[in-house]
């Protein structure tokens, strides 16, 4: 088959446009799945993403559809992930594109997604196909959301398609429109081989499988491949495709997509964005785009019961194993024990791989308060990054913090909440523009710190859920930072302390110090809570000491359900963390967080 | 080690606001069924066991008539073996006795009586929905006391709400001058499903200030008629509807509730009541036995509903439907709903938190030695703990662990090292 007959496609939509739905509906009508087959959405394998309704995994599918035209086509779909944490891998997913479907609900018209990820595939040169999906739903405003698209991304949408991915409505135009817009695939067979990694993962049977878009050349069971970043050679043992079954096939050709196996041992050689080529017979150049992806944001994950810190150590190399964009190394708090310094894209990848932890490897943890990577000068020439705030050196000249840039879409009337949290937030506006009548959107750059916990759940609730948002990095930048620190019974407590913006430390202080009040329970003795800078005490809280704790009565009858109600109790206290003498539970690690 | 025997009688008058027994309202017909099917199971207990204390409790086991009382202790008599010190407790509501009732209970060969008093507060035992004026429980004491029971035990409740601590010295201090044997003092704990629960949850919205004290939750529905009920607590009948005002009341303060514990312990002691348990104080060689029985982890026999037995290594219990219960013996099958087997460890963690409610404490060398784990040094570093937090005396050389005073109100913390 050539290369004219095949098209390479994604989808791309803000959460909840109903990008999954669109896809399940394509793999039912062009029959890669059986009716029997269909589960809801296919594509999201993941019971997390599932239950989370979000894509983490980018996944290819090779489907035949006969068009129209009459001709047999290849459609590769290659489904991208669906959150900001995941951007990176996004735009190498698209990277691997000549098209891509832009989702928008039919009711909840353009968001800070439909926009960042449209302008991802402008930059990739796909050809786009707008869809407005959901018309079935009563408030559905197709013309509304058509002239938004039109003003807010510049799409012509003369011929946009109306779909109900729920009901299968306008399904088949989809198709037809990508064999007809999609450009098919540029490239030769005959040319060195280039093919761009966009996903990989870990099988315990085969070891890596590593999916790729081949731009030139050819691929084969025996070939000896580079991976070029990474400088490592390997034999391949299987080429094949998904459909979505995994099916080995003789040969992967220019233009196509489908699967590598080289037994790979670790998913950490090969990298999202980098370029497989042939050891005898190499590319002249890589794959543009490629980035060694770096976490952004660290936290200490620590065991509850510090015999299972070799179990945490066993289950985080099992999961890297499969993740290669979070990392770790050990860690030591004398608060907490030993643990380890995590590192991860964003927020939500760190609770992925935290409820990962718990779930799947019934571990019990303690993470501290997420920070972000300050670049601390000490000297003219010296400058070291830290990734904690215990790591915070003596003395410094000064400190820098990631800033980001962040996008927020808002209806008009939540713009007044709006603007006061990212003035809040130390944010600076740098853009505002109407789109539409009533929908504004806007640009701040502000300190990444400052969204990394309850920003975008703050943002959400001010909007009444109407607000979306979008960020990027822009690099560091130098801000009037210290370390806060708190103390429990005089003892400062190292996975307590954090780096504040000086304007805020004194309110922050104080606020932590009640916070901590409300969750710490009462103890045998008083706990006197402080917060502190250097040796400067900022706040003080007491929680008083326990003076009762007793069941009144306790009779024959009662023995079962007595004894029932200490075991809760013990129970209680066994999920609690020890430091010095005080039993502290687990969401005080996080109190820094709760303040404003 | 004794051998007690329990017997459950399922009926009030009315339903105490604070009360989540297995009980229901009184109703002739129905108690002779239950009695008949409660005989029943009497009768299938084994004859050749010799128990050396019995209690009847409820509910309320005097709503039931002198006559039926008496022929019911008659049959247990007859049909189980008591030996010659026995103890045979009644409990009962001073709003339920008078001179014959309880002439007949003494005389049937009942020598122990408990005696609801709660509170010698008018305005509190409202609150509590008791049926019973302060006047009524003191002459209900006297009344034992001329029906021959020379052993008598009176509860006493602290902790309610509008309370303060000088009506509970008022309350301790005329309870002393009735110069009962056995004094439970009990701090009001609320429980779910009962209408204190209720009442304290959904508190009322306007304040009330008739008489300086509160109206009672029982006051608030129509409660007094509340449809019998034989499970646990009371379900949707307590009406929040018809309520126009009441005090918007809580729970005490832990601090008022400690100095009203400390209170009595200090009061009780110093009149020669001897602090044997957590909550109860007896002059000397009046400490309740068969309760003793139940912190002494000795087996016993419960029947009734929802009565629960400890026999052979395992607890287990009846059912508390009284259709079930009555339907499950007249068809001659086991009226046992559940049975939880007691393996060494939990063995091992009742001894600790029942045992050490007794003031006297454990002896480790004696309970290691019945468990045959050397449980001194198992549990060293907790007992270290707890002694240095003040919380528990250990005697290394007698083997004696035991509470301290401060122990006692945080008992919770020390039992929970040893579960």
């Amino acid at each position: 088959m050539s290369g004219s007959n095949i098209r390479n496609f994604s989808i791309i939509a803000h959460i909840d446009h109903g990008k999954s739905t669109l896809a399940d509906r394509i793999l039912e009508i062009t029959g890669a799945l059986s009716q029997r087959e269909m589960t809801k959405q296919v594509l999201d394998s993941m019971d997390l993403e599932q239950e989370r309704g979000i894509t983490i995994k980018a996944h290819a599918v090779r489907l035949n559809y006969t068009a129209s035209d009459g001709k047999n086509y290849i459609l590769n779909l290659i489904d991208t992930p669906g959150h900001v944490d995941f951007s990176y891998e996004v735009s190498r997913s698209l990277a691997s594109c000549e098209g891509a479907l832009l989702i928008v609900d039919a009711s909840q018209g353009v968001e800070a997604q439909t926009l960042a990820n449209t302008y991802l595939a402008m930059d990739h040169n796909l050809e786009i196909i707008p869809i407005i999906n959901k018309i079935d739903l009563p408030s559905a405003e197709p013309e509304r959301v058509k002239a938004q698209i039109e003003e807010a991304v510049g799409i012509d949408c003369s011929d946009v398609i109306l779909t109900s991915a729920k009901e299968g409505t306008g399904v088949h135009d989809v198709l037809e429109a990508i064999v007809r817009k999609v450009p098919p695939p540029a490239g030769s067979k005959d040319r060195p081989l280039k093919a761009l990694i966009f996903d990989s993962w870990f099988d315990n049977y085969q070891g890596v499988i590593v999916l790729v878009r081949l731009f030139d050349g050819e691929v084969k069971k025996g070939s000896k491949i580079l991976l070029m970043a990474v400088q490592k050679t390997y034999e391949v043992l299987e080429v094949g495709v998904f459909t979505p079954h995994k099916r080995a096939v003789d040969s992967l050709k220019a233009g196509e997509v489908g699967y590598i196996i080289a037994s790979i041992r670790n998913v950490a050689e090969t990298k999202v964005g980098d370029t497989i080529t042939d050891v005898e017979n190499q590319a002249t150049e890589p794959c543009p785009g490629y980035k060694d992806i770096k976490p952004m944001v660290f936290s200490g994950l620590y065991p509850t019961e510090t015999n299972q810190y070799a179990e945490l150590k066993d289950a985080l190399e099992k999961l890297r194993l499969n993740d290669s964009s979070f990392s770790f190394e050990p860690e030591t708090s004398s608060a907490l024990g030993f643990g380890f310094r995590c590192g991860f894209l964003g927020l939500l990848h760190m609770e992925i791989i935290k409820e990962r932890l718990e779930r799947e490897f019934q571990l019990e943890l303690v993470n501290t308060a997420p920070t972000v990577i300050y670049k601390v000068i000490k000297s003219l020439d010296e400058t070291v990054y830290i990734d904690s705030p215990a790591k915070l050196p003596e003395k410094y000249d000064s400190i820098e913090e990631p800033f980001v840039k962040v996008v927020i879409f808002v209806p008009q009337k939540y713009i007044g909440p709006m603007l006061e949290l990212c003035q809040d937030r130390r944010g600076v506006q740098k853009d505002f523009n109407y789109i539409g009548k009533d929908r504004i959107i806007v640009a701040y750059e502000m300190p990444l710190n400052e969204i990394l916990w309850d920003f975008y759940d703050k943002l959400k609730s001010l909007s009444s859920g109407y607000a979306s948002m979008d960020y990027e990095f822009i690099g560091y930048r130098e801000s009037q930072l210290i370390k806060l620190d708190l103390l429990l019974n005089g003892e400062p407590v190292d996975a307590l302390s954090m780096i504040v913006h000086r304007e805020n430390a004194h309110s922050k202080g104080r606020q932590v110090a009640e916070k901590l009040r409300e969750v710490i329970p009462r103890q045998m003795f008083e706990v006197v809570i402080q917060a502190a800078i250097g040796s400067k005490i900022i706040a003080r809280e007491t929680i008083k000491a326990m003076r009762k704790n007793v069941l009144a009565k306790c009779y024959g009858g009662d023995i079962t359900r007595k004894r029932k109600l200490l075991e809760k109790q013990k129970e209680g206290k066994k999920r609690m963390k020890q430091v010095g003498r005080v039993e502290v539970p687990q969401e005080a690690f996080l109190a820094v967080l709760k303040v404003k | 080690m004794a051998q007690s025997l329990y017997i459950h009688i399922p009926f009030c008058l009315k339903r105490c606001a604070y009360c989540d027994f297995v009980s229901g309202i009184f109703d002739p017909l129905k108690a002779d069924e239950y009695i008949n099917a409660l005989k029943k199971e009497i009768s299938a207990l084994p004859r050749e066991t010799e128990f050396s204390t019995l209690f009847i409790g409820g509910g309320t086991p005097t709503t039931l008539s002198a006559h039926t009382l008496k022929d019911l202790i008659y049959y247990m008599f007859s049909h189980l073996t008591f030996n010659g010190s026995y103890e045979a407790t009644i409990e009962t509501n001073p709003g339920t006795v008078d001179f014959e009732k309880l002439h007949a209970l003494r005389l049937a060969g009942i020598n122990r009586i408990s005696i609801g008093i709660q509170s010698f507060h008018d305005d509190e035992l409202a609150f509590l929905g008791r049926i019973h004026t302060a006047e009524e429980a003191e002459h209900a004491v006297s009344l034992a006391h001329d029906a021959g029971f020379e052993n008598i035990g009176i509860d006493l409740i602290y902790g309610i709400p509008g309370q303060n601590i000088v009506s509970w010295r008022k309350t301790l201090e005329n309870a002393v001058r009735l110069k009962p044997t056995h004094i439970s003092a009990y701090e009001l704990t609320v429980e779910k499903g009962t209408m204190l629960y209720e009442y304290l949850k959904n508190p009322p919205l306007s304040p009330f200030s008739k008489g300086g004290f509160i109206e009672s939750p029982l006051s608030r529905g129509n409660i007094g008629v509340c449809s019998p009920l034989w499970q646990r607590g009371v379900r949707g009948d307590f009406a929040m509807k018809n309520i126009s005002k009441a005090d918007n009341l809580k729970l005490l303060d832990e601090e008022k509730i400690i100095e009203m514990y400390e209170y009595t312990i200090d009061y009780l002691t110093s009149k020669n009541y001897i602090h044997y348990e957590i909550s109860n104080f007896a002059l000397p060689d009046y400490f309740c036995k068969h309760n003793l029985n139940y912190w002494d982890r000795g087996e016993y026999y419960g029947a009734g509903l929802g009565a629960h037995s400890f026999i052979d290594h395992k607890r287990f219990y009846n059912f508390g439907d009284l259709e079930f219960y009555i339907n499950a013996l007249t068809e001659n099958k086991s009226p046992v709903q559940k049975i939880e087997q007691i393996t060494n460890d939990k063995a091992i963690a009742e001894t600790f938190f029942l045992g050490l409610r007794k003031t006297g404490g454990i002896n480790l060398k004696t309970v290691s030695e019945s468990y045959k784990q050397d449980l001194v040094s198992m549990y060293q570093n907790e007992i270290k703990e707890l002694e240095e937090a003040g919380l528990v005396e250990y005697n290394s050389k007698s083997f004696n662990l035991r509470l301290t005073r401060k122990g006692l109100l945080l008992s919770n913390e020390v039992f929970t090292k040893f579960i």
